[in-house]
């Protein structure tokens, strides 16, 4: 089942406008359509089936090969996952899987407590600095993550999050979000982990940062 | 938001005493603790029914012990 959350403004980098987006928990067949019809080729233009994992990279594009169709069907159990879409001029401009439960954290602040993993995050390709010639929405995945800490704390879990990140992301998510980096996991491709503490949480949604992040 | 149901839970002094000392070490209220307790248990009776088996690992001498579940 899609319902609207709300509706928050992105910044449109090329007309330097805000412009209104609806966040939807759950997606349904027009999201996934617009993976296949507007994203997919928007990957397959810019980089070879058979690009390696460097030339991804170099695009900003890792998770080129995810398909979202079939995530949708292998992770539908309600109870356990949960699907979001960002929606901004008639176009999906970002889509994010979590898991509720089974996931424990590795904070110093609170170890072994629960939390909210975020699995799959993505914006659409043309938001993508490096990928497109000139990126336009800003913001996408601050409004994803932003709507999992909150998730985390409707469940009671504090807002805590963590989430394996792809080696271009791992800026955003030191940086911009403030989320602990515990390093690079073998297990999980060599990806790092990053953590966001209740703390860490709290202060994100008020708009400080906290120290050690 | 999805709509929530409310209901009444019996439990044994033992079991109140068991869950309480859970929520006090993982800072959750009760019904966040018996949600993620019927997330994991769910999660392990598909893996299960799929005919999955399974384990705990020890980190240092990697010996495995099968979950045994009820």
């Amino acid at each position: 089942m899609k319902t609207l959350l709300g509706s928050f403004d992105l910044l449109n980098r090329v007309t330097e406008r805000f412009e209104p987006a609806n966040l939807f928990e759950g997606i349904d067949e027009a999201n996934l359509l617009a993976f296949e019809r507007d994203w997919r080729p928007a990957f397959a233009e810019r980089l070879p089936a058979d690009a390696s994992t460097a030339e991804r990279i170099a695009a900003n594009a890792e998770d080129a090969h995810w398909d979202w169709r079939r995530l949708a069907e292998i992770y539908r159990n309600p109870l356990l996952f949960q699907m979001y879409a960002v929606e901004c001029g008639d176009r999906t401009q970002g889509l994010m899987l979590v898991r509720k439960g089974g996931r424990f954290s590795r904070h110093p602040d609170h170890p072994r407590t629960d939390l909210v993993y975020v699995d799959r995050l993505a914006t659409a390709p043309w938001n993508r600095p490096r990928f497109a010639g000139e990126p336009i929405y800003k913001g996408v995945g601050q409004l994803l993550l932003a709507t999992a800490i909150h998730l985390s704390m409707d469940e009671g879990l504090g807002g805590r999050i963590g989430l394996h990140a792809l080696p271009n992301a791992e800026i955003f998510y030191r940086d911009v979000m403030q989320m602990t980096d515990f390093g690079p996991e073998e297990r999980h491709y060599g990806l790092c982990y990053f953590e966001m503490s209740s703390a860490q949480a709290a202060a994100f949604l008020t708009g400080q940062n906290v120290e050690g992040a | 938001m999805t709509e929530k149901r409310t209901m009444t839970l019996n439990l044994s002094e033992a079991e109140m005493n068991a869950l309480e000392a859970l929520c006090a070490r993982k800072g959750l209220s009760k019904t966040t603790l018996l949600r993620q307790a019927l997330r994991l248990y769910q999660s392990v009776d598909e893996r299960l029914e799929r005919g999955e088996k399974v384990f705990f690992e020890d980190p240092r001498s990697k010996d495995k012990a099968e979950l045994m579940v009820l």
